[in-house]
């Protein structure tokens, strides 16, 4: 079935001809009348029609015609002088001046010719810009006409748009439909995603926003997404933006960042550059960009990870970002070159306590506690860059990329075990100094042409570890007592490599004639190798003599081979009724064959290995699509699948270390594979209601790996503990994912709920002293959120957020850890003036975790800024942090049949008075 | 190889040099973009909307191929790969379900068109390259039949038979031109020669078309011939074929003037296409009623003017597009998608989906518009989903 791109247009266009943006008076004026070609003798449909006060080029509301070229406004001034603006694609406005009685409260304006014509009147454009007209197939909006402060910018419009709803998570959305990226002049700025463009452009620099269909699907106009494009003033195409901040606060407390951005055309240069002590890190350019707009940070609850965060981190990053057009970009050709690099150092000091419970098979309980002290400093260089080149039916990508990482840290800590009566068991003090070096090298690729689908990727590592490590421990019983100083010198190199390919409709398998099924063929191959060298002495308590550990000591060589060709079998079923519904669904079969080869050569006999593993590893599953036109689209996926997974060159051949007394890792050569079979099933529910839509996703999955690489754990009275994986069977787990959200608009307000629920329930086999076990285990985390926007006065974001865990050891001794952590969050954002905001956010917080005392903390954070200059550029903002001071950071950890509750230090009260100044200049 | 060759002389008919007879083609000169438009009541002495019946036995898609014989309109639809038939009164009458021929290729479409032959009331619709089957109008299968040459066909009175094909590929003698008549497995007559093999055209230059490339003229004599590349209308009879118009559009949307005979253009005339959407690559559905020429556009890009009648007294082009509906039509939809699909030599027919009737119904409601009995019955009863209304329109003619 063909249908018809008008009928997306009609469903672009039909909110703005019923929901024009309402008047700002409470007046009961009504106005009609056509919109009329003379020349041509036919009505105007999706003309632009609005009204404005005689002395305003602000309109007081405005419409598009409909299928008769008809417009009706109601609710216009009366005993006022109006001028009503029609103006369309091609056309020269037209203006008609009016005045509704308050007798007749009524104004029927008859037709009103327009005349085609190659420009518009100069002075009609100037004065009168229609608010939103249809250019073609594609919506266009005008900033100029819309109410915004003076210092507007592009967000600021599409929060004003009917159909359109900015999210509180940042998402946006065009009647119930995501928008997947905003572009700039049809190319991503600074970043693909939403979160750059919208709030740093200002509304001065935007010709027009586009809403259009990207790449429309002829056969349902419902099923293609959604795109928004800026399409900046022609002497504004080129500009620098930024930000550039110091603060200063109390326990010497500073953040001070900045960033430039400059773009042209054909190029777009970012330069960031961040240093605090507020536990503000970055993972990358893109996090740091995002997150130091011009608009500022709003009611946002999510941007707050320094107080959530361990210990005290002192940042330092700096980098840049290109991205450079070769070519000029369309739909069918891209050749274009992006690059970032960042360098963050880190220093982070923290100091935790722990306490794990370890449920033994005696009935009986061990405790560890320990206080630990972390000092840590980190160095990394991150380098990424892609080229892609897009032509009609081929694309080509290179990503080469490197990375540096050293990370030098010293760790105290002092460990006491007792058992279930206090009792001290044993203790250990241990002092752990570490340089690790790390550096990766890698390129990866594609080529897509026709049917033919490559891709390819290949790194090199080298990593290079020193580290000392002295430890006392003592025990009840003193012949298990002992010191150790121990120093290691580990080297690593590392390769890996993959090539895949897959031929799509490589052939029609049929049946008397009739299509059964496509075929597919391909394969993937994947290499690993790892190849180490330690060498590990310990100093002689006697002599002080630096003594080889000849069991630490080794070398090992070890590389996995994967080699998986594949055929697979499609076929789709379509249904198809025009302007009702479509249905899609394709079933489809992998038969994959994975050929594995393991190997090891090391100084230790025991750590010899090699073989050889085939497998059947297939996967099946069905994809449905349900679009009922104009109403809503369901996804539904489910499938089978057989995954294969391999023993890390650790789990094989670790070497059991005395001096992780309480947590000792040996390796096990003998390892198998395991083979993950899963059935996982998906909905996706988009609505395409103009109001209130309602979109939800729900994904269920469950399955059983046996095989499974779990623990086997001894662990003696002491507290003395070595693990070793093993192959284990008896391993299921089945879980959920919910999520939800709907938004609720009327003009100026909106109203958002969210709500996200995951929760997964898994048996884990697992040994404790030779005895066989099974750890029951249940996670539960869930979140709701309410947003109340009222532009541009005040956003309020409330979130409740409830997490918990439970296990359960049925075969050691019934006992059950649980540990639950209860979040109330609020936010508040408040416009007093233009200039001036207060932002204020509280979160209280409850954890509940078995052994542990309850602790409850609230966390409640203040700011206050205002904007000055002209141009509001620049800004000071008094910021007052956990002025409760009870910030505390908690983690809770399960696994198998121990708990641990950790407390780390965390940031504390501090106030901060901070200098902001945004460079902003765009056009010449 | 036989299936490739059907697909192609399905989707497109591709020629160039041809011997033309001599006769001068009218030139009609007009500006897609500059149509006029105007009330309905303007331009059609009457519009009645027919509803089709929507039973479960009778849901459709749309009307992608229409016929109007004098008791049925025959209806092929794409979604269900079914042909229906309705009487005249819209009333369900019967259904012939095609189930997966025509899909063997994993093709969305199935059977692509039907082909009528008035004189037997009879219609026949191709299983495959060299099979017809052959259904009367209560939908009742009569036989099966052999089809003398691959392509189009299309039923002239007194047993001829026309057929149109090109092939890329291969080089049957029968084949070297594009038009042929046949009777009694006499092939008569050839029209539209082409060379085979030649290096103008590769597999990427032809567009898919679905349906057939001729159209009824309202006049079981008469037959009118479209093909891709290519601004002339061609006129068939049972022993002639004439050329009485050809289109001239203006330089900045027509082809180059070589752009059927370059070799400049082997395996890119698609992607030229692609990247000027503008191009008017063919025309379609024509037919002439009086002094009217009703007749379509074919473009890339998304153009909503892409329907017309051209008066030929007056030099008039109307865009379809702009023909507002008013009273006399309910202000309900004048245009489908597909353009007028077809005429009887007094009526031009299309038809509208549900949902663009109860939208256009919804968006007058405060008119308060006195429907017909049979609308006001449709509305009262039916709701969006039901099966699409059959639009047939009364030209104005004026008398000399």
């Amino acid at each position: 079935m063909r249908l018809p791109r008008w009928i997306w247009v009609l469903f672009l266009a039909v909110p703005f001809a019923g929901l024009s943006q309402q008047p700002q008076h409470t007046n009961t004026g009504e106005v009609e009348g056509i919109v009329f070609d003379s020349l041509h003798h036919y009505v105007l449909r999706a003309a632009t029609v609005a009204i404005y006060g005689a002395d305003s080029t602000r309109p007081i509301s405005y419409q598009l015609t409909n299928a008769l070229g008809e417009f009706a406004f109601k609710g216009i001034p009366v005993e006022i002088p109006c001028k009503l603006v029609c103006s369309y694609v091609g056309y020269k406005s037209t203006i008609r001046s009016f005045t509704i009685s308050r007798q007749q409260v009524f104004a029927d304006l008859g037709t009103l010719n327009m005349l085609a014509g190659p420009k518009d009147l100069e002075e009609v454009v100037v004065s009168y810009t229609p608010p939103v007209r249809m250019n073609g197939d594609t919506l266009e909006f005008n900033p100029n006409a819309f109410q915004l402060g003076e210092n507007a910018v592009v967000e600021d419009l599409l929060r004003k748009l009917p159909g359109v709803i900015v999210w509180g998570d940042g998402s946006i959305t065009v009647n119930g439909r995501e928008v997947k990226s905003v572009l700039v002049e049809g190319k991503p700025f600074f970043g693909n995603g939403t979160r750059v463009a919208t709030p740093n452009i200002p509304k001065d620099a935007v010709e027009k926003v586009q809403v259009y269909q990207k790449a429309p699907n002829t056969s349902n106009a419902m099923d293609s997404s959604t795109e928004v494009n800026i399409k900046l003033k022609d002497n504004k195409k080129s500009g620098a933006f930024g930000k550039g901040s110091v603060g200063y606060g109390t326990r010497e407390r500073f953040d001070l960042d900045g960033n430039l951005n400059v773009f042209t055309p054909r190029t777009q240069v970012t330069l960031v550059a961040a240093h605090n002590n507020v536990n503000k890190t970055a993972p990358d350019i893109k996090t740091l960009l995002e997150n130091s707009t011009y608009q500022g940070e709003g009611a946002s609850i999510d941007y707050q990870p320094e107080f959530g965060q361990p210990g005290i981190t002192r940042p330092l990053e700096a980098g840049f970002s290109l991205q450079h057009d070769f070519s000029k970009t369309d739909n069918f050709h891209t050749n274009r070159l992006t690059a970032d690099y960042l360098f963050n150092q880190a220093q982070t000091a923290i100091a935790t306590n722990t306490r794990t419970t370890n449920a033994l098979q005696t009935g009986d309980q061990l405790i560890i506690e320990s206080q630990n002290t972390h000092a840590l400093t980190t160095a990394r260089h991150q380098f990424s860059s892609r080229y892609e080149k897009k032509d009609f039916d081929q694309t080509f990508m290179i990503l080469p990329s490197f990375s540096y990482n050293n990370n030098r840290s010293r760790i105290v800590s002092s460990a006491v075990s007792t058992d279930h009566f206090s009792t001290i068991q044993s203790q250990n003090k241990m002092e752990n100094t570490n340089d690790a070096t790390d550096r990766v090298i890698g390129i990866s690729g594609g080529y897509d042409k026709k049917k033919l689908h490559t891709t390819w990727s290949f790194s090199a590592g080298q990593a290079n570890n020193g580290q000392t490590i002295r430890s006392l421990f003592q025990s009840t019983d003193p012949a298990k007592d002992r010191l150790l100083d121990r120093n290691y010198s580990n080297d690593k190199d590392y390769l890996s490599g993959s090539l895949a390919f897959n031929f799509a409709n490589l052939a029609v398998i049929r049946l008397n004639g009739v299509s059964l099924a496509s075929l597919d063929a391909g394969a993937e191959a994947a290499v690993n190798t790892d190849k180490q060298l330690n060498n590990v002495y310990d100093k002689d308590p006697a002599s002080g003599d630096p003594l080889r550990n000849n069991y630490l000591s080794n070398e090992t060589n070890y590389s996995l081979l994967s080699v998986t060709p594949y055929v697979r079998l499609g076929k789709t079923f379509y249904k198809n009724l025009s302007f009702r519904y479509s249905r899609s669904t394709n079933l489809y079969v992998y038969l994959k064959e994975q050929l594995a080869h393991q190997q090891n050569s090391a100084g230790h006999w025991f750590q010899q290995f090699h073989r050889t593993t085939n497998q059947f590893i297939p996967q099946a599953g069905i994809r449905h699509s349900n679009t009922r036109f104009g109403k809503f689209r369901n996804e539904l996926t489910a499938g089978f699948s057989i995954t294969p997974g391999y023993a890390s060159p650790g789990q094989l051949l670790a070497l059991a270390d005395s001096t992780q007394i309480y947590n000792m890792v040996g390796g096990n050569p003998n390892l198998q594979p395991f083979y993950k079979r899963e059935i996982a099933l998906s909905l996706l529910h988009s609505s395409y209601r103009r109001k209130a839509p309602f979109n939800y996703t729900i994904a269920l999955k469950g399955g059983s790996v046996p095989n499974f690489i779990g623990d086997s754990a001894s662990i003696d009275k002491d507290g003395q503990a070595i693990h070793y994986a093993v192959n284990l069977n008896g391993y299921r787990y089945m879980g959920a994912d919910l999520m939800l959200r709907q938004s609720f608009n009327f003009n100026n307000q909106a109203f958002q709920v969210m709500a996200k629920l995951n929760t997964e329930l898994s048996d884990r086999p697992n040994y404790l002293n030779q005895v066989y076990y099974v750890s029951r285990q249940w996670n539960n985390r869930a979140e709701g959120t309410l947003g109340y926007y009222l532009e541009p006065y005040l956003a309020v974001n409330i979130s409740q957020s409830f997490s918990w865990y439970r296990s359960k050891q049925d075969q050691i001794n019934g006992n059950y850890f649980s540990n639950a952590l209860i979040t109330t969050r609020a936010c508040i954002s408040a416009g007093i003036t233009e200039k001036l905001t207060l932002t204020s956010n509280i979160s209280f917080n409850n954890n509940n975790a078995t052994g542990a005392a309850k602790t409850h903390f609230t966390i409640w954070n203040a700011s206050a800024s205002y904007r000055f200059l002209k141009k509001q550029n620049g800004e000071v903002r008094f910021s007052a942090y956990d002025l409760l001071r009870q910030n505390v950071n908690i983690l809770n950890e399960g696994a198998n049949n121990n708990l641990t509750v950790s407390t780390n230090n965390a940031l504390r009260q501090y106030f901060m008075l901070t200098l902001t100044y945004f460079p902003r200049k765009f056009g010449k | 190889m036989k299936i490739k060759q059907l697909l192609y002389s399905c989707f497109a008919m591709v020629c160039f040099a041809q011997n033309l007879p001599a006769q001068s083609p009218q030139k009609i000169r007009i500006d897609p973009s500059q149509g006029e438009g105007g009330p309905v009541s303007a331009f059609f002495e009457e519009v009645k909307y027919i509803p089709l019946e929507t039973t479960p036995q009778s849901l459709f898609g749309q009307v992608s191929q229409l016929y109007v014989t004098d008791g049925y309109f025959i209806i092929l639809d794409y979604d269900t790969n079914s042909i229906l038939l309705f009487t005249k009164e819209g009333k369900f009458h019967c259904k012939i379900e095609m189930g997966n021929i025509g899909k063997e290729n994993s093709s969305p479409i199935g059977v692509r068109f039907f082909v009528v032959n008035p004189g037997r009331k009879e219609f026949s619709c191709k299983i495959n390259d060299s099979k017809r089957w052959v259904y009367d109008f209560d939908g009742r299968k009569l036989r099966e039949e052999n089809v003398p040459m691959p392509g189009n066909y299309y039923f002239l009175p007194e047993g001829t038979t026309l057929f149109s094909w090109y092939s890329l590929k291969n080089n049957p003698s029968d084949s070297a031109y594009e038009l042929a008549w046949e009777n009694k497995g006499n092939i008569y007559r050839r029209e539209l020669p082409y060379a085979v093999k030649n290096a103008v055209f590769g597999n990427g230059d032809i567009i898919r078309k679905a349906t057939t490339h001729f159209t009824e003229s309202g006049n079981d004599n008469i037959v009118y011939y479209t093909k891709q590349y290519d601004y002339n209308i061609y006129r068939l009879s049972a022993d002639s074929m004439t050329r009485p118009y050809t289109f001239v559009f203006p330089l900045t949307v027509s082809l180059p003037s070589d752009f059927s005979t370059s070799i400049a253009y082997y395996g890119k005339r698609f992607e030229l296409l692609k990247q000027n959407p503008k191009f008017i690559y063919g025309l379609s559905n024509f037919f002439e009623l009086n002094h009217l020429l009703f007749f379509g556009i074919e473009q890339m890009g998304w153009n909503m003017d892409n329907t017309f009648i051209y008066d030929l007294p007056t030099s008039t082009l109307i865009s379809v597009n702009h023909i507002d509906a008013d009273s006399t039509n309910y202000f309900l939809p004048v245009q489908a998608s597909r353009g007028f699909l077809t005429t009887d030599g007094v009526h031009v027919y299309t038809a509208a989906s549900s949902l663009a009737m109860f939208e256009a119904r919804d968006a007058v409601a405060k008119k308060k518009v006195k429907y017909s009995p049979v609308l006001a019955d449709y509305f009262a009863r039916g709701k969006e989903s039901n099966n699409p209304v059959i639009i047939q329109l009364k030209p104005k003619i004026k008398r000399p």
